[in-house]
């Protein structure tokens, strides 16, 4: 006895027979003793493709979760090894912290107690004293003033005066900043900015900054004997304040790299001017802030040029200078 | 009496000039380097009766430098003068071979203290034929 619907097959089996292909066998129950209801299936391939599409998507669910799987752990990796590389920067950073804040106060220390302690110091000696203390004062100023920007950037907290200004006005501020310093033997300073430059949108706190710290850069990667130049030029509706110097220069490696937040080329040669790699990602963040633009042009053993690009303020010319100090005009 | 004899390595020039200066006050014969090649160099070439050594010092630095002197058999006392004051640098200067380990910024009037103690310690150990201090 067979009943066929949707391509199943109930049998109803009488005593000693066998359901072939079904694939579930019951007992008819007690009015029919020995006898058996099979199903089967009236085409075996229906079952069997059925039966191989299950199969594969069960694979490919398993695929599926190892795949996320292995990208979770790689996501989970990602995340444990970039925090572990902040906590080694954020270690860093406190460790150079403490020991650029601790230099100068170091130095200042030394000469404050020699100068109390001792009975008989000479005139010249006690100025020259006071003189490396104002330095010494002045050095752990800007760096204060450096860990505090930066401090304000990394909690966007720095907030720029914009104000229209003349070019040159960010020139001779940074001019003016470094000019003590860079007076002294051994530097060859000089500022050349073109005539007629233009105004500009900017906070010129803020820009004065950046080039100090391009300038304070400058003398820290130059040797003995250093030759830095500070220009600004007005070209195609922008100003470009550059600083050259006859320093270590940069590979291609570093130039890539340098604008970054801790980064310094040369470990024991920036510890002798103090930083904590810190200057150049200060200056990035403010140009960039101003809506301009950082480049750096550089060559191993001869030096390197670092120029911030402002967009120029329209139509409108501010004084500027007729001729820089050395006469040249650009 | 001759005059000790102390080398000051130390890249700060203000600080550099602050030991100079106190240090000759107090009778010893100074002689600075400030860069780490120099300071090595002066310690090869003629060993001073004291060595004030900074940690980090243009192109070598001042473990190095205590490394290198070790060495070499060199038994001159090294006062290390760091801002380093993490415990792992501490353990490290003394494991290379430093006498001493003082933290900046420092009280001026201790580190000549312990310049003395330890250039008398060396004096009295050379006197009875014993060294202050063992190979590395």
């Amino acid at each position: 006895l067979q009943n066929g619907a949707e391509g199943v097959v109930v049998s109803l089996l009488p005593p000693g027979r066998d359901a072939e292909g079904a694939f579930v066998s019951l007992p008819a129950g007690a009015s029919l003793p020995d006898w058996k209801l099979a199903l089967s299936l009236k085409d075996q391939k229906l079952f069997d493709a059925a039966t191989d599409q299950r199969i594969a998507s069960y694979v490919w669910i398993g695929v599926l979760v190892v795949l996320a799987v292995i990208v979770l752990a790689l996501l989970i990796l990602r995340v444990i090894r970039r925090q572990m590389a902040l906590t080694r920067l954020r270690n860093d950073l406190v460790a150079n912290v403490t020991h650029e804040l601790k230099t100068p106060l170091s130095g200042m220390r030394l000469l404050v107690d020699t100068l109390l302690n001792s009975e008989k110091l000479h005139e010249p000696t006690v100025r020259e004293y006071l003189s490396l203390i104002a330095k010494e004062n002045l050095r752990l100023s800007r760096l204060i003033d450096n860990f505090l920007a930066f401090s304000r950037m990394e909690r966007n907290k720095y907030a720029l005066d914009f104000h229209t200004v003349p070019a040159q006005a960010i020139v001779d501020g940074a001019a003016a900043a470094v000019q003590e310093r860079f007076n002294a033997s051994g530097c060859h300073f000089e500022v050349k900015s073109a005539t007629n430059l233009p105004l500009v949108t900017a906070d010129a706190d803020a820009m004065v900054t950046a080039v100090v710290n391009l300038l304070d850069n400058a003398w820290k990667y130059s040797g003995e004997d250093k030759q830095i130049t500070l220009r600004a030029a007005s070209e195609n509706g922008s100003v470009t304040f550059a600083v050259q110097d006859n320093g270590i220069g940069l590979s291609a490696r570093d130039t890539k790299r340098v604008f970054k937040r801790f980064y310094q080329v040369d470990q024991s040669l920036s510890r002798s001017a103090g930083g904590c790699g810190l200057g150049l990602s200060i200056v990035k963040f403010i140009v960039m802030a101003h809506g301009g633009a950082v480049r750096v042009e550089s060559e191993p053993g001869r030096g390197s040029r670092f120029s911030l690009v402002l967009p120029a303020k329209a139509a409108a010319k501010s004084g500027g200078r007729e001729a820089n100090k050395e006469g040249e005009v650009l | 009496m001759t005059a000790k004899k102390v080398l000051i390595v130390e890249d700060d020039a203000t600080l550099l000039r602050g030991l100079k200066d106190n240090f000759q006050a107090n009778g010893y014969e100074v002689r600075t380097a400030n860069d780490g090649q120099r300071g090595l160099a002066a310690i090869l070439q003629e060993p001073p009766d004291l060595v004030l050594l900074d940690l980090m010092l243009p192109k070598i630095n001042g473990y190095e430098i205590c490394r290198a002197a070790r060495a070499r058999h060199l038994h001159t006392p090294i006062i290390i003068l760091t801002a380093k004051t993490r415990e792992e640098d501490i353990y490290r200067g003394l494991q290379l071979g430093a006498d001493d380990y003082i933290t900046k910024p420092f009280d001026i009037g201790d580190v000549v203290s312990r310049a003395n103690a330890l250039c008398d310690l060396d004096k009295a150990c050379a006197e009875i034929g014993v060294r202050a201090r063992h190979d590395k």
